[in-house]
C-alpha cells in the first residue's frame, strides 16, 4: 500500500479515544454500524429490524482536527466488535495517551485508526474492513412539529425505571396523561404487569415536561432495554413522541455535549392507544 | 511458590516437579510435540530456607501434579507464617503434605494440614524431558517491553484473530501482526534492547530485517501469565517461520531468616517454546 499523503477521503484526531470506546459499547447490541461522516462530525448508526435504530453522534469539536475532501462522503459499515477491540488496543492503558488519528481514504478503502505513542515508543495501526452499507432504513427520522409529548427526565431516575422493568416482560407502556399521575411506566408480558413507576407533574425527577394529549405507547422491551447501557453515562434524556407513536430517546452525556446518542423507536403494532 | 505456579496456571492441567539437590524444574504437562512447552528452574534456596532431599535415583525426585490443587494450597501458604512441605506415601498414594502454620493477630497460631495427591514419576522417563531442548540459532532475540503493554495488545488480539505474527529484529524492534478479513493490526515496538548473546554476532547489514513467527494468540495471553513471576527481563529469539521462546528472568527475593540475614537468592529462569503454525 502506497504511504506517502493520498487525499483522504477524512481525516482526523480524536482527542479522547475513552469517550469514543463509551459510546460504541452504548449500541453493541448489532454486529455491524453504519459509519457516516458528516459536515458537522461522525456518527455511528445501527439498526435492528427497521423497527429501531441506534445514533452515536460525535460532534467535531471531539476532533483534535477534523477534515473532510469532500461533503458526500458515502457512508460504510463496519464490524462493531472489530472496531471496539481495535479502539480498545487504541486507549489509555498503554501509555496515557488518549488521542488517536482516523482517516479514510473512500469507497473501498478500509477505516484506519493510528497511535503514535512517542513516550512508549509504540506506534499502532489497525485497518478496519469496509462492509457494505445497507442504503435504506436510515431514514427513520421523526419530524419535531410532531410532537405530541416531550418529557425531559434526569437519567438516574430513568436508568431506575427501566432497571426495574422484570426482564421477561414482552412490553414496555408508557402512559402520558394531562392530570397526575402524568406518567406511568410499566412492563407486561407472561408474568402480567410488573414494574409499575408513577409520576407526578411536579416531579424532582422532570426538567421539563409537555403533554400536548393523552396517549398509550407500548414498545418492544428488548429495544427499550438496549438503552440502558448509554443511560449508564448520562446526565439526562429527553423522551419525544410524535403523532405516530415513535419514540425518540435523545441522551446527553455526563461531562460533554459534544457527543450525544439518540434512540428511535417504532411502537408495537398490536393495542390501539 | 504461588507465583511459579500461576505462571503456569494456564499451561496445562497438571505440573511436573522435578526435584534435585539444589534445584527445582517445573514443567508444565504438554503433548510431545504440540502445544506450549514451559520450563521454570529455580534453586530451592529461592523457595526454601530448609530443604533436604534422598532418593535412590540420585536424590532427585519427579511427580506431578494438579496445577490448580498447588495454586490452591500455595495461596493458602502465602499467608503462612511456617510452612513445612513433605512428600509421603498414606494407603500406597504418594502425597504432597503441608503443614502451615498460620498465626492470627492476636498470636496465637493455627497449624493446618493439606495433602495434595501426585504421581511419582521415574528417572527413565524425566531426564530426556527435564532441560529445555537447545533450539537451533535464532536470527534476532530481543528484550521484550513490559508484560503490561504485552498483555494489553494481545488480550484485545484475542476478540480479534485466532492467530497472531510476532517479528522482530536486530534494531530494537519488535511487531504483534494481525491479519484477518474483517481489520489488520500492525503494533510496533520500537527503541528496544537487543540483547548481546554469548559467540553470536549479528552481522551489521542484516540488523533492520525481520524474522517472524505464527502463534497461536491464546498461547501468547497465557504465556504472559508469567507477568506473576514480576520478572526483571524477558528475552524474545526467533529463528524465522520455525521457533519461538521466550526467557523469563526472575529474582525472587524472599526469604529472611531466622537470624534475620537474608538469603542471596539466585536468578530463576522460565524457558518457554511456542509452536509455531503456517498458512
Amino acid at each position: 500500500m502506497v504511504d506517502e499523503e493520498p487525499v483522504e477521503a477524512f481525516s482526523g484526531t480524536v482527542k479522547s479515544v475513552k469517550l469514543l470506546i463509551g459510546l460504541v459499547k452504548s449500541i453493541q447490541f448489532k454486529q455491524n454500524a453504519t459509519v457516516h461522516f458528516h459536515e458537522e462530525g461522525m456518527t455511528l448508526t445501527v439498526m435492528i429490524h427497521h423497527l429501531m435504530k441506534a445514533v452515536v453522534f460525535v460532534k467535531r469539536l471531539v476532533f483534535e482536527q477534523y477534515r473532510r475532501q469532500a461533503d458526500d462522503i458515502a457512508p460504510f459499515d463496519i464490524n462493531l466488535p472489530t472496531f471496539l477491540e481495535c479502539l480498545t488496543m487504541m486507549g489509555p492503558t498503554v501509555g496515557l495517551m488518549d488521542t488517536c488519528r482516523i482517516a479514510y481514504q473512500g469507497p473501498g478503502y478500509p477505516l484506519r485508526l493510528m497511535r503514535e505513542d512517542r513516550e512508549a515508543h509504540l506506534s499502532i495501526q489497525c485497518n478496519i474492513t469496509p462492509l457494505e452499507s445497507d442504503p435504506e432504513g436510515i431514514e427513520l427520522m421523526v419530524n419535531d412539529l410532531d410532537t405530541v409529548q416531550r418529557v425531559i427526565i434526569k437519567a438516574q431516575w430513568l436508568q431506575d425505571a427501566f432497571g426495574d422493568l422484570d426482564s421477561e416482560c414482552n412490553r414496555v407502556n408508557m402512559v402520558f396523561s394531562t392530570s397526575d399521575p402524568c406518567l406511568i411506566l410499566y412492563g407486561d408480558g407472561a408474568n402480567g404487569v410488573t414494574s409499575n413507576t408513577e409520576y407526578q407533574a411536579g416531579s424532582e425527577a422532570f426538567v421539563g415536561f409537555e403533554c400536548h394529549e393523552p396517549g398509550t405507547y407500548s414498545y418492544q422491551y428488548t429495544h427499550i432495554n438496549s438503552c440502558l447501557k448509554a443511560l449508564e453515562q448520562a446526565s439526562e434524556v429527553s423522551l419525544r413522541i410524535n403523532t405516530e407513536g415513535v419514540l425518540c430517546i435523545l441522551i446527553r452525556l455526563r461531562g460533554t455535549d459534544d457527543a450525544y446518542l439518540e434512540y428511535t423507536i417504532l411502537p408495537c403494532q398490536s393495542t390501539g392507544a | 511458590m504461588l507465583k511459579i505456579a500461576l505462571a503456569m496456571e494456564k499451561l496445562g492441567p497438571t505440573c511436573i516437579l522435578c526435584m534435585t539437590t539444589d534445584s527445582i524444574m517445573f514443567i508444565n504437562s504438554h503433548d510431545q510435540d504440540a502445544g506450549v512447552h514451559a520450563w521454570i528452574k529455580t534453586d530451592v534456596n529461592t523457595l526454601f530456607s530448609g530443604y533436604r532431599i534422598a532418593s535412590s535415583s540420585n536424590n532427585e525426585i519427579y511427580f506431578s501434579v494438579l496445577t490448580d490443587s498447588l495454586i490452591r494450597v500455595a495461596r493458602v501458604a502465602q499467608q503462612a507464617a511456617e510452612t513445612r512441605i513433605c512428600l509421603t506415601v498414606s494407603h500406597g498414594q504418594p502425597l504432597l503434605e503441608w503443614r502451615i502454620t498460620l498465626e492470627n493477630r492476636v498470636g496465637s497460631t493455627n497449624v493446618s494440614s493439606h495433602e495434595l495427591e501426585i504421581q511419582l514419576l521415574t528417572s527413565e522417563r524425566m531426564q530426556p524431558l527435564m532441560e529445555p531442548p537447545v533450539l537451533p540459532s535464532p536470527q534476532a532475540y530481543i528484550l521484550l517491553p513490559s508484560l503490561q503493554s504485552m498483555k494489553h495488545l494481545a488480550d484485545r488480539a484475542k476478540s480479534l484473530s485466532k492467530f497472531l505474527t510476532v517479528s522482530a529484529n536486530m534494531n530494537g524492534q519488535l511487531k504483534l501482526v494481525i491479519d484477518t478479513e474483517l481489520a489488520q493490526v500492525d503494533a510496533q515496538f520500537n527503541r528496544l534492547e537487543n540483547p548481546r548473546l554469548d559467540g553470536h554476532h549479528p552481522s551489521e547489514q542484516n540488523r533492520t530485517q525481520f524474522v517472524s513467527a505464527r502463534i497461536a494468540t491464546d498461547d501468547l495471553v497465557h504465556f504472559l501469565h508469567c507477568h506473576h513471576l514480576d520478572p526483571q527481563n524477558v528475552i524474545c529469539a526467533i529463528t524465522d517461520q520455525m521457533y519461538i521462546a521466550f526467557y523469563v528472568y526472575v529474582n525472587l527475593n524472599i526469604h529472611i531468616q531466622a537470624d534475620d540475614h537474608p538469603i542471596e537468592t539466585q536468578s530463576t529462569i522460565m524457558t518457554c517454546h511456542l509452536p509455531v503454525y503456517h498458512y
